[in-house]
């Protein structure tokens, strides 16, 4: 990363090719399952990180990249959620929010169902999930990438693991009835 | 690119990671289909070409590195390369090439104190070319006994190699021989100064070193290096025999600049010629 900012062009081509499709996947799942935006998402991760300009060499890369991409996803859904929400409408508390009515179907379209059990997670959570068990971060890197104690991010393992469980075994007696 | 399926999850590692994160025992047996469906989920791949599409997005956005610094990191990389390969040359050089010119200048040294004011230059005049000799006799020894196809293996052209043994032999007469003239202009006052006494030495010693590298080129190096410094060594024997008064004395006395001048060009122009020359000096 260091000759990345230096300039070298080189050192961007491995780092684009080293981290574009574990990126894309990571991004996939937390949008989702959709493609298009997640490739999106990837090229604004990788513009913030050329202009951002405030890693240094000591940090650890990796959960600082995924730092990046998990903001732009977040704010892409504060965005969408603001763009759909009518005036003054407050947003749905927990239990989490449901997704996207697009992003559901394309999900169901493409039969991607694990893919849409996340999407009906709280943006933390599946952060947490797709990043520890997709990603196989540790605890650590989890935890520095969310920017969030250790300790907060095993809490949000063990709460997105129940829920998602729920949410998987409703949709197989529902598709079972 | 259509999502590829990810390899099977290892359900040890799952539980392991189920247990880190503070689960009991109980919890395991339905926490974990779910975290395996998730380390499971489809991984989409990026192809080459939207890999290779991204980065000509991205490229604009690199930092641009200023003209400045392009030339100081290509000079940086130049000087390592440099000093990489004259390590590597420094090695092929003799013990004995550092220990006799050492000796030739301590005894230079002792006889530029020593000898009378006319014998005192010509004692110089020898001596710095005897040492370009050996240097050059020491460097290119191999040209004709078959390692030059080794050396042409090697990734730095024959002129590199050649520019880069010169720097290193005559870097090093170079620094014996300022060591002598400093010696010299302390404890022989009326010698000259330090300018003087080194062109005694120096000139001759790029003449003789260039004539002999560039007649190498012909002829073995053995014959190029004696005839060089047999020549020069009549030159000096006819100033004696013409008592200092003559023509020969007369150049040597103001034109030792001009001299030492005209031994760098012969220098340069041998090892310019070693490139043209390289492939008949392989061994056939």
């Amino acid at each position: 990363m260091a000759a990345v900012q230096a300039g070298d062009r080189a050192a961007l081509a491995a780092l684009v090719a080293r981290h574009h499709s574990s990126l894309l996947g990571y991004l996939y799942n937390m949008v989702g399952g959709d493609r298009p935006l997640a490739e999106d998402l990837v090229q604004e991760t990788f513009v913030r990180l050329l202009r951002g300009g405030h890693y240094t060499v000591d940090r650890a890369f990796k959960p600082w990249l995924y730092a990046i991409a998990t903001n732009l996803a977040r704010d892409h859904f504060k965005a969408a959620a603001t763009r759909y929400a009518a005036p003054g409408a407050v947003a749905p508390d927990r239990p989490d929010p449901e997704p996207e009515p697009e992003a559901q179907a394309l999900a169901a379209e493409q039969g991607q169902q694990v893919a849409a059990a996340l999407a009906r997670l709280g943006p933390e959570y599946r952060a947490a999930l797709v990043l520890r068990f997709y990603g196989d971060l540790s605890l650590q890197e989890v935890a520095t990438t969310l920017g969030t104690p250790v300790g907060t991010v095993k809490s949000r393992l063990s709460v997105g693991c129940r829920r998602l469980r729920a949410i998987l075994t409703g949709a197989q007696e529902a598709s079972e009835r | 690119m259509i999502p590829r399926d990810a390899p099977p999850p290892d359900p040890d590692y799952l539980i392991a990671q189920l247990r880190e994160q503070g689960e009991s025992d109980a919890a395991l047996a339905d926490l974990l289909p779910v975290v395996m469906q998730v380390a499971a989920a489809p991984r989409p791949v990026a192809s080459a070409a939207e890999t290779t599409h991204l980065l000509k997005a991205l490229l604009p956005l690199l930092p641009a590195v200023s003209p400045v610094r392009q030339v100081l990191r290509h000079e940086q990389a130049l000087l390592t390369r440099f000093l990489r390969v004259a390590r590597a040359q420094v090695s092929l050089l003799h013990m004995s090439f550092w220990l006799v010119s050492a000796v030739i200048t301590l005894l230079g040294i002792v006889a530029g104190l020593t000898a009378l004011p006319p014998e005192f230059a010509l004692t110089l005049r020898a001596g710095g070319p005897l040492l370009a000799i050996i240097a050059v006799h020491s460097a290119f020894r191999g040209a004709r006994q078959g390692v030059l196809e080794l050396e042409l293996s090697c990734p730095l052209s024959a002129f590199g190699l050649t520019l880069t043994r010169l720097v290193i032999i005559l870097g090093y007469d170079v620094l014996l021989g300022l060591l002598m003239s400093s010696a010299l202009a302390v404890g022989r006052v009326e010698a000259g100064g330090l300018l003087a006494l080194t062109l005694h030495w120096l000139a001759p010693l790029l003449l003789v070193g260039g004539a002999a590298l560039l007649g190498s080129l012909w002829v073995r190096l053995e014959i190029a290096a004696g005839a060089s410094y047999g020549t020069w060594l009549l030159l000096l024997g006819w100033t004696i025999v013409e008592h200092q008064q003559g023509v020969v004395s007369r150049l040597l006395a103001t034109g030792e600049g001009g001299l030492g001048l005209l031994g760098l060009a012969l220098l340069i122009l041998a090892a310019d010629r070693v490139r043209a020359a390289a492939p008949a000096l392989l061994p056939r």
